[in-house]
């Protein structure tokens, strides 16, 4: 198996290389930038197949991968933006990757300071404000479970969970999705959730106590499931609409992967939140065209129907 | 060897009074050249008779070194005669070095005194002479109370065991009353709470070489009094006590910083967590306190040449608004300078963050998890004014023409003491024994004593 520096320092260089690249003019930056993506999603092919990297890692890299790949900078973005954005996926990888609980809760803290370092970039005032609590909101709770990793109390259960519930945007732990979210340029929406939610369900996975009260859990993920389907149901904005979609599989791909005791069914829920955060790519990816809801609709209803009938 | 040793320190001390009241009173004669070499030589005379081998004097190197270079950057902007400061510079790192090794509490309490004085001597090297005033009269009060505090030690201790050595007083049962004021002298001393007030306004109204001389003697120095005093079991309800005010030591300041609109007094409040750290890694034994030092000397400069950086000679009072746009304008610097100021925070990936950790691997090895709440409690109460600041630096369009204020030896400051403090995290990853660390340095060329 290669040294996991080696891939973590990939994106890294590459970032590097992509800003060394002289600008011919904008588009041949944009067309570089998909240069090295398509590399980068080679490499991580080649590693799949070559077996030294798991399924569960693959299928996480490749989700990233594959959503990141459809970010287009605009003409006025900052040229710190691109190797920001692979500076995010290099740590996001890193995060994945990594074996140790306590350097995977550091390096999910680094992606999303990270991340929500680039978009307060994006907006005035108003985004400032946002990025600023959402960025106190996520201190505490990574490093509450981060000291909380060596407790040998049954309750800090809950706080461990509450890093990976909070990048899989579990309605209950997001509170500051909408403020967030909103008057968001799409490249920066999709540049969070492809960070955030393979490193969120990358964790849940991870966590390494069992659910110590069950159906507490199945109340509060139903509960945020419905809770999300309203939202989705009253909100007006096409984009907060597909957020709110999402939401409402995450919370039920959570309950899966903490409520259940088999390998098999934690990963195919990770395999439906995964699905679910494509199914959100291509909506917002074709925000222009309605008939896509049909298809996000019936990814829905399939992830629900799945989740009564229990696999 | 001692007496010739303890004239020139006396001469020294006499020249130092005459000096800093000459300073005072706005007399600036030729004659005063004489003293300062005086003073220089005296110094440097006295530290290399009691030059101690130990990784302290690495560490007052390296303070000295980013001194130095603060001061130099600094020299311009000052109406001061530049032998002056670096004369008594160089008598606040002997008399460190001097305290280091004093192994009585009469010893202690002279040399602590005569640093005191000198810090208000550097106060005056300032501009604004009403609020320096204000200072130096705070400073002095504060330095009659420690002294007071340490005179009745003193007194009690020879009282009760005869002697006022380090060794007997910490284990003599009947010097426990004496030892009781040693610590409050030693709380003062570090400017822990409830002491906070004269430190933070001697931080806020001196951002230059003088405050980073200033925090870091003190914490060092203190960091060697309280770590003496903490090297025997302690008795556990003064235990209780002590970590109650390394708690609110931590937590109070940043809370404090929270309402102030001036930047540099908000970051005064913030660096003053820094006591809190130190007594907390006193208090449960944790042997690194060396890192400690290590991360004053390299965070402190950069926090202050941040402050310089963008400080305009004609509104040196910055506010939040002040620095709109700043972080755009100058991104590595304004990267940088949020770095350091984070290490101070506590948050991943900073040296700060790693000496929280030992800290939290300690208390749980101790029984005492309880302190895990109070560390991610100051990180946060840390990190609000920080991530506020950040947002203002990089969230908001540029309002001032800030080009014009660009400093090249400040911006160099700030970025390499960033980087010294990530390589200095890596270095205490990668060697995490202590005393391998200690031996790392002390092999160092330069540092080799």
């Amino acid at each position: 198996m290669p040294r996991i520096e080696i891939i973590i320092l990939a994106p890294l260089i590459a970032a590097l290389l992509i800003s060394l690249v002289p600008p011919l003019d904008i588009r041949t930056r944009s067309a570089m930038s998909m240069v090295f993506q398509l590399g980068w999603l080679g490499l991580i092919i080649f590693l799949g197949i070559q077996g030294s990297l798991g399924r569960v890692h693959c299928g996480l890299l490749l989700a990233q991968t594959l959503v990141t790949a459809g970010v287009r900078f605009r003409k006025n973005t900052p040229s710190l933006l691109p190797p920001m954005s692979w500076l995010l996926t290099g740590i996001a990888t890193a995060a994945i990757l990594t074996p140790d609980l306590s350097l995977l809760l550091i390096l999910a803290y680094l992606h999303i300071a990270f991340l929500l370092f680039v978009t307060s970039q994006t907006g005035g005032i108003y985004k400032g404000s946002a990025t600023y609590e959402s960025f106190l909101f996520f201190v505490t709770i990574d490093l509450a479970a981060y000291f909380s990793i060596s407790l040998p109390y049954l309750w800090t259960y809950w706080i461990l969970i509450l890093p990976g519930l909070a990048r899989i945007l579990f309605p209950l732990t997001a509170p500051y999705a909408r403020s967030l979210f909103v008057n968001c340029p799409t490249e920066i929406m999709l540049l969070m959730l492809s960070g955030a939610v393979p490193v969120g369900i990358a964790w849940l996975l991870r966590i390494p106590l069992p659910c110590p009260y069950l159906e507490l859990l199945e109340i509060l993920s139903f509960g945020s499931s419905f809770f999300a389907a309203i939202l989705f149901l009253i909100e007006k904005s096409r984009r907060q609409r597909a957020i709110y979609l999402f939401m409402t599989q995450s919370a039920l791909c959570a309950r899966l992967i903490l409520g259940s005791g088999s390998l098999h069914v934690q990963l195919f829920a990770g395999l439906l939140c995964l699905v679910a955060l494509a199914n959100t790519a291509l909506w917002l990816y074709l925000i222009d065209y309605p008939r896509v809801r049909i298809l996000n609709t019936t990814l829905a209803a399939a992830t629900l129907f799945l989740l009564v009938y229990r696999p | 060897m001692m007496v010739p040793v303890s004239i020139l320190f006396a001469c020294a001390l006499l020249c130092l009074i005459l000096e800093t009241l000459g300073t005072s009173l706005g007399e600036r004669k030729t004659g005063n050249r004489y003293y300062i070499v005086l003073v220089a030589l005296t110094g440097i005379l006295a530290a290399a008779y009691h030059l101690p081998t130990q990784l302290i004097f690495g560490v007052c190197t390296l303070l000295t070194l980013m001194s130095l270079i603060l001061a130099v950057s600094q020299m311009h902007h000052a109406d001061l005669e530049l032998g002056d400061a670096y004369a008594l510079i160089l008598v606040v790192y002997a008399l460190l070095l001097l305290l280091c090794t004093a192994h009585n509490l009469v010893d202690f309490a002279v040399i602590t005194a005569f640093l005191n004085l000198i810090f208000i001597g550097l106060a005056y090297f300032r501009r604004s002479r009403r609020l320096v005033a204000e200072i130096a009269i705070k400073l002095l009060f504060s330095a009659l109370f420690y002294f007071c505090f340490l005179s009745v030690a003193i007194i009690l201790a020879l009282q009760s065991t005869g002697s006022t050595d380090w060794a007997i007083l910490l284990t003599h049962p009947e010097a426990q009353l004496a030892i009781s004021f040693v610590w409050i002298a030693a709380l003062l001393w570090i400017g822990s709470v409830p002491f906070l007030g004269v430190h933070v306004d001697y931080l806020d109204a001196a951002p230059s070489f003088a405050s980073v001389l200033f925090l870091g003697s003190i914490l060092i120095s203190g960091g060697v009094l309280i770590s003496t005093l903490t090297a025997h079991p302690l008795d556990p309800k003064l235990f209780q006590v002590l970590v109650f005010f390394a708690g609110a030591s931590l937590l109070v300041p940043p809370i404090l910083g929270l309402d102030q609109r001036r930047i540099g007094r908000m970051i005064a409040y913030l660096v003053m967590t820094q006591a809190g750290v130190l007594l907390l890694l006193a208090l449960f034994q944790i042997p690194v306190l060396p890192i400690f030092y290590l991360h004053l000397a390299i965070a402190l400069p950069g926090t202050i040449a941040g402050i310089r950086f963008w400080k305009h000679s004609q509104n040196s009072d910055k506010s939040w608004e002040d620095y709109a746009g700043a972080g755009r304008k100058h991104p590595f610097v304004g990267f940088a300078w949020l770095f350091i100021l984070a290490s101070f925070g506590g948050v991943p990936p900073t040296l700060g963050f790693w000496l929280y950790g030992q800290l939290a691997n300690k208390a749980l090895q101790t029984g005492a998890p309880w302190v895990l709440l109070l560390i991610l409690l100051a990180i946060i109460a840390s990190m609000i004014p920080i991530a506020r600041l950040g947002v203002f630096m990089f969230s908001k369009p540029v309002r001032h023409d800030l080009v014009l204020l660009h400093q090249p030896r400040q911006a160099f400051l700030v970025i390499t003491c960033a980087l010294f403090i990530f390589v200095a995290k890596i270095v205490c990853l990668a060697i995490p024994n202590v005393h391998e660390f200690q031996n790392f340095v002390s092999r160092l060329p330069g540092l080799n004593l």
